[in-house]
């Protein structure tokens, strides 16, 4: 049971960190996932989320040598923008190893926003073996198989799907997917109706535990923001019909969305998906949330009073 | 150098409390001490009928005798679950490997932050959990 993935998430918003009242439940932090295979840790995108994540760490266990793979989804501003606060980053007993897109660079990159006038620390202060590697196919780390796979999104972005025996779990953040629907023109026309994706595509999301997915928009606000890069609802709903996962994080929250706002997104999804019978657990991913990657167990039929 | 450590050498000199002529600790003194938040687990549909007020910061949830939150279940494991509050006052809850998982809104989790209204399934039991704030001792007038 233990065998398989463990996933936390310490950052769930989209593009700015959004603290405040009306967000505490879902959280403010900018994208950062933890994932755990036995002593294998990954972490997958450097938003704000990644600061209380290597605080907690070092609270939990202390300053021991820790090996760190870190995998970038892409390098936009909301998923790098935690790196130089990640402190295991500073201290020389760490291995870090830094997987990005192939066509980007990306050392150059994480090393642009800590110099100078930006930042009051170089990238050289971090004294961890830091060892860049770009992502080029499938590869594995610590017993993790991980598959890459292209996202449409401004500049591109990357999914994972990651695998430790019966365990699956993936990542698709940053992704507008209506835009590489074969029956664009349909869907525009109708934001409801299926989309039909090339078959490798969906092949990457069939038989996951846990699926999370960037669903940014409520549909009416994603009519005005189409070509930002984001999922709407719509989007989410067919995308879970079609490839029937355990689980579905909803995930990348707009910064504009409240708590109330967030759950009542995660209803709506699980609302049309109870029309048509497909039995998938969907939630909006939350700050403080782990869990097993692994095909849920319902929970004991409630007392009768 | 560690990036909060810089951060705090260079916000040090400045001394809030004693800026002009004003001073902010004294001037602006409230009356917080005796106030405390505790969590509390409302039953929606329980094994038990009372609210659960958890009083300190660390609270076992189980079948157990021994357990601080006893729930007389035989779906409930004798240690169950967690709930804990940190020293800033966060609630959280950690599933102790029960049999039969702990929920919140519905997810399994292995841990969890929790906030007020979130709804925790244990066993065959469903609570909403709640913070309430209570004073401790007698209020001067
Ligand atoms: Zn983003
Ligand atoms: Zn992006």
């Amino acid at each position: 049971m233990s065998d398989g993935l463990t996933i936390r998430f310490w950052g769930t918003r989209g593009s700015i960190p959004t603290p405040g009242r009306s967000t505490e439940k879902y959280g403010g932090n900018t994208p950062c996932i933890e994932v755990r295979h036995r002593d294998t840790r990954i972490v997958v995108d450097a938003g704000s989320g990644i600061r209380e994540m290597s605080t907690k760490w070092l609270d939990e266990e202390g300053v021991g040598p820790t090996n760190v793979s870190l995998l970038f989804t892409h390098l936009h501003w909301d998923h790098i923008q935690g790196f130089p606060f990640f402190a295991h980053g500073y201290m020389s007993q760490n291995e870090l190893v830094v997987f990005g897109e192939a066509d980007k660079p990306v050392e150059e990159l994480l090393s642009g926003q800590m110099s100078g006038d930006y930042f009051p620390v170089e990238l050289s202060a971090m004294r961890a073996k830091m060892v860049f590697r770009p992502i080029v196919g499938p590869f594995e780390v610590g017993g993790v198989h991980v598959t890459p796979f292209p996202l449409p999104h401004p500049g591109g972005s990357l999914g994972f799907r990651m695998q430790a025996g019966d365990s699956v779990l993936v990542v698709a953040t940053d992704s507008e997917l209506d835009l590489i629907a074969q029956n664009r023109d349909e869907v525009l026309e109708d934001h409801e109706a299926s989309r039909s994706y090339a078959d490798d595509f969906l092949e990457m999301f069939r038989g996951a535990n846990l699926v999370v997915l960037d669903c940014q928009y409520t549909d009416s606000i994603y009519a005005q923001r189409t070509g930002w890069g984001h999922n709407s609802v719509a989007t989410a709903v067919d995308l879970c019909r079609q490839t029937r996962p355990d689980m579905v994080a909803l995930y990348h929250h707009d910064p504009q969305s409240s708590d109330d706002t967030v759950s009542n997104m995660a209803d709506e999804v699980n609302r049309r998906l109870a029309q048509t019978k497909d039995r998938i657990l969907v939630f909006a991913a939350r700050e403080g949330l782990a869990m097993r990657v692994a095909k849920p167990k319902p929970p004991p039929a409630l007392i009768k009073d | 150098m560690n990036v909060d450590d810089a951060a705090e050498q260079t916000l040090r000199p400045f001394k809030l409390e004693t800026i002009g002529e004003t001073d902010l600790a004294r001037d602006f003194d409230r009356p917080t001490t005796g106030i405390r938040v505790m969590g509390v687990l409302l039953p929606v549909q329980a094994c038990v009928k009372d609210r659960i007020v958890i009083v300190g910061s660390s609270a076992v949830v189980g079948r157990d005798p021994t357990a601080e939150i006893v729930l007389p279940d035989s779906a409930v494991s004798k240690r169950h679950a967690r709930i804990r509050c940190d020293p800033d006052g966060l609630y959280s809850i950690e599933d102790l490997g029960s049999s039969n998982g702990t929920y919140v809104d519905n997810v399994p989790v292995l841990s969890c932050a929790l906030h007020g209204g979130d709804s925790i399934r244990i066993g065959r039991s469903m609570f909403v959990f709640d913070r309430i704030r209570s004073f401790e001792g007698t209020t001067e007038t």
